[in-house]
């Protein structure tokens, strides 16, 4: 891993842009102590964490931000929809999505997304004692056809994770 | 009344529906595991919209900078999918009964 100050841009960027955001303010003087400790704590914290796949393509990383923004809204109307009918219409299930990413980082951003979109919560990475996850289960408020869900989540999820990080896989 | 009140007025209105239906969701759903998708998604929209709102407000209508309000949002979305994720682990190892016609029950972990 580098050692050296700017090791981790993005984390230094959203540490300054938290700073600022909890002073309310751009002054000279709150940048400029925003500036230092954001480039102090990452510089200091090096020791506790572990190395992660950087992220290759920010603006990937910006595109899938915003999709995933619009998949919430989405998700939210499907959500009531679901709760607003009969329970009996309801088709709750679970679901095992086989995985190719296996780093720690960018299978933590797929399950949180999983977890705020379509219909689904994250629940378990599976197996347990395995080095490397083969599935991530999942459960599904109202499971239509679980083939496509599998190919819809990996392909709009999993495949822009794989580039952004670019895993070898 | 101008339009940006209008805009808020909405956005406040919109944000409290969701925020209410995800608390229906709550009551209404059979088991524990559709239980839990109302507080993780309903009320990710509508703690967002009132976030919204309230900072319309005070950069619009109140003319004064205020940017805490993106914080709230920052740390919604990030410990929102986690509590999901944390509630329905510990569900599934206290193997909490699903409802009867939950689908894939088989492939739950078996220890």
């Amino acid at each position: 891993m580098k050692q050296t100050l700017f090791a981790t841009p993005l984390r230094s960027a959203l540490l300054l842009l938290v700073w600022c955001a909890l002073h309310n303010s751009f002054a000279p003087l709150i940048l400029l102590t925003g500036v230092l400790l954001a480039l102090l704590i990452p510089w200091l914290s090096r020791g506790f964490r572990e190395p992660q796949p950087a992220v290759r393509r920010y603006g990937m990383l910006l595109r899938y931000l915003l999709m995933v923004l619009w998949d919430i809204i989405v998700a939210n109307l499907q959500v009531i929809k679901v709760v607003l009918g009969p329970n009996s219409a309801m088709r709750p299930g679970f679901v095992l999505l086989p995985l190719d990413l296996t780093e720690p980082l960018p299978l933590t951003i797929l399950a949180g997304t999983i977890c705020l979109t379509p219909g689904t919560v994250s629940a378990e990475l599976l197996p347990r004692n395995a080095d490397k996850p083969q599935f991530l289960l999942l459960h599904v408020l109202d499971l239509q056809d679980e083939a496509s869900l599998i190919a819809e989540l990996k392909q709009r999820y999993e495949n822009p994770l794989k580039e952004i990080f670019a895993c070898s896989v | 009344m101008s339009l940006l009140e209008w805009v808020l007025g909405g956005l406040l209105l919109l944000g409290a529906l969701f925020v209410l239906l995800g608390s229906v969701a709550l009551l209404k759903l059979p088991d524990f595991y559709t239980r839990l998708h109302g507080p993780t998604k309903a009320t990710t929209l509508g703690l967002g919209s009132l976030v919204l709102a309230s900072m319309l407000y005070f950069n619009l209508h109140q003319q004064t900078l205020s940017l805490q309000q993106l914080l709230i949002a920052l740390f919604l979305f990030i410990s929102a999918p986690v509590t999901a994720h944390m509630l329905i682990k510990v569900a599934l190892h206290h193997r909490l009964k699903a409802c009867d016609n939950t689908q894939g029950q088989e492939q739950l972990p078996k220890d």
